[in-house]
């Protein structure tokens, strides 16, 4: 018996050590690619970096200093010694500075990445709640009423894209109608509980729109799984032996069907700092989707890189959370079956 | 009674389809003015410029339609290369095994742990902006789903009989996967085909959106770009910004009514829900 246990443990222990294995090879590649990204590009890198006007103002007038700007990317030195600093720099969490402005990179982007995450994890919550509930009841009664209506209103919204939905409600609910503010995150020189409220009302209508389209993908979802579930002869079992639908609903299909929308959900999460990129543009919210936008529309590639870094590791970190949270919940994982 | 349905989802489906390739197959025909042909700026729709002008006095209609072609041009080319690549890369690992099946793998887990759409909007940043460099940049973010999904049925093709047969008889690898498992994955395939021009238009709207699509070559995502950024949206010119989103919806609504329901309910291993 206790040997029994030992030999799950260790297989416990070797299955995660896999999994943080890969993790770790993930976040390499992914720095990796920003190196290369870099290096791939046709021409001198520096170029990239300062844009072609800046970068032949000083080719002609100050050499000494393109070389200064090579030294602070590290892009001098042979490509592998480069990969090695680079490394280093990321490892060390130096990410330079952005060339608008010249902040710390560093700084904005951690600045930036609550407000994302608050947006982000409001429209979670509610959306899991929201689509999981709606989605057991359509899937406890497939093609029911509620199931055709839930399912074809959904289906209906995945082929809105997101930023058109959500410029919809903005010209009619903030310019027309003067129900919320037109943009930001709130309104000046507020403290205490009036500063909260602001916030809540600024993050409305985006968290309103990500929580849509969220709920839409959670809907349908459990939906599946409720239905496949349902089918299983022991659900068959439980009904024939006269144990009552709720229970049978709660017991028996719910708790089955949880373990996967729970690690689904923590996928999610994952995805908290860019999923809700477009709509932040939309609605003016200063978050990392704003951040990237402005980035991008000005060239400053220190700032999309370390946003693109983070956002990735963010993804594989919540991957392994969600890989390890399925080995702890189910136990048909630990026996070597795997699936998905 | 199902398959009255399905098919008449197929035919309203194609018939949206029809209308947008005829628009962008004869654009320059059906445009009312040429994009170099500037007027007054910002102006109402009228008899004159049914949709009104641009911020630099290009009207809009002639504009949308000639979007019409950049939008469907990258989302089928987009979608022409993620089916090629991901079915490639399936067949080789679903039917090589080994460590073949090991290594594809990997690089597929590894594409697919990527974000897409931050990684997209990366790649165009740092590419010279061209229609084909977005293409490319919305291929290799999104072949990785195909390319599981044909993996996992080749991988339970090739044990049936008339594969095996094939081998005993000692036919060449290329031969079989060419000729005997191709042919019947192509329901899959086509229906992938499909659901990937809707998400490859449905990401190049998000990334001309962003900023990044290429100036004279407006699509829908860039028309509602200039429209925001431009104060279309805050001064509500409705005809200006209302269109392309009409257009994106309908194009990728008929894309689904295609994929999803006109091909989707006779495959069922072809479509999971993706979250």
């Amino acid at each position: 018996m206790e040997n029994q246990e030992q030999r799950l443990g260790i297989k416990r222990l070797r299955l995660a050590a896999g999994y943080l294995l890969r993790a770790v090879a993930l976040v390499f590649a992914i720095i990796s690619i920003n190196f290369i990204l870099i290096h791939l590009m046709p021409g001198d890198p520096v170029m990239h970096i300062l844009g072609d006007e800046q970068y032949f103002t000083l080719y002609n007038q100050f050499p000494e200093k393109l070389d200064e700007v090579r030294a602070q990317y590290s892009l001098d030195g042979s490509l592998l010694t480069q990969y090695l600093r680079y490394l280093e720099q990321v490892v060390t969490l130096q990410f330079g500075h952005s060339f608008i402005g010249g902040e710390s990179v560093a700084k904005t982007v951690l600045f930036r990445m609550k407000w994302t995450a608050l947006l982000a994890l409001s429209a979670i919550a509610i959306s899991a709640l929201l689509g999981g509930a709606l989605g057991v009841l359509a899937g406890y009664r497939k093609g029911g009423r509620l199931d055709r209506a839930l399912t074809g209103l959904f289906l209906f919204l995945e082929t809105i894209p997101a930023n058109c939905l959500a410029l919809i409600l903005l010209v009619i609910f903030s310019y027309k109608l003067h129900w919320f503010p037109v943009g930001g995150m709130v309104s000046g020189r507020l403290s205490g509980w009036p500063r909260v409220l602001s916030v809540l009302h600024h993050m409305a209508l985006p968290v309103l729109v990500l929580s849509l389209f969220r709920t839409s993908s959670n809907f349908l979802l459990m939906k599946s799984y409720v239905s496949q579930i349902r089918d299983e002869d022991y659900i068959v079992v439980a009904v024939a032996k006269g144990i009552s639908r709720r229970h049978v609903l709660f017991r028996h299909v719910l708790k089955n069907a949880l373990v996967p929308f729970v690690t689904t959900i923590c996928l999610q999460v994952g995805h908290i700092l860019s999923g809700s990129m477009l709509i932040e543009v939309v609605f003016s919210w200063k978050g990392m989707g704003t951040l990237i936008y402005d980035a991008v529309n000005n060239r400053d590639y220190p700032t999309v890189q370390m946003c693109f870094l983070l956002i990735a590791v963010c993804v594989v970190f919540f991957n392994f959370v969600s890989d390890m949270l399925c080995m702890r919940i189910d136990p048909r994982i630990q026996d070597g079956v795997q699936h998905g | 009674m199902v398959k009255k349905r399905v098919s008449r989802s197929m035919v309203a489906g194609l018939a949206i389809l029809t209308v947008f390739v005829l628009i962008a197959v004869f654009a320059e025909l059906l445009m009312p003015y040429s994009m170099s042909e500037l007027f007054a700026p910002y102006q109402k729709p009228s008899a004159a410029h049914l949709l009104g002008t641009n911020d630099i006095g290009q009207d809009l209609l002639s504009e949308l339609i000639l979007g019409t072609r950049v939008t469907l041009l990258t989302g089928t080319a987009a979608a022409f290369f993620i089916v090629l690549i991901g079915t490639a890369i399936g067949v080789t690992a679903g039917y090589c095994g080994g460590l073949t099946d090991r290594l594809l793998s990997a690089l597929t887990s590894v594409f697919m742990a990527i974000p897409p759409l931050p990684f997209t909007i990366v790649l165009v940043t740092f590419m010279r902006p061209s229609i084909w460099n977005i293409v490319a940049a919305i291929c290799l973010t999104s072949w990785t789903s195909t390319a599981r999904v044909v993996r996992s049925r080749v991988a339970q093709l090739k044990e049936q009989p008339f594969i095996k047969i094939e081998e005993t008889l000692g036919q060449k690898k290329s031969v079989i996967m060419l000729r005997h498992l191709l042919p019947n994955i192509s329901e899959i395939v086509l229906m992938r085909s499909t659901l990937a021009v809707a998400s490859a238009m449905l990401t190049e709207a998000s990334i001309s959106f962003m900023g990044l699509g290429v100036y004279n070559q407006k699509s829908w995502g860039s028309i509602l770009y200039y429209a925001f950024r431009r104060n279309g949206v805050v001064a509500n010119f409705y005809w200006w910004y209302i269109p392309p989103i009409l257009c994106v919806s309908l194009c990728i609504f008929a894309f689904i009514l295609i994929g999803y329901y006109g091909l989707g309910t006779s495959t069922q291993n072809g479509y999971s829900v993706e979250s």
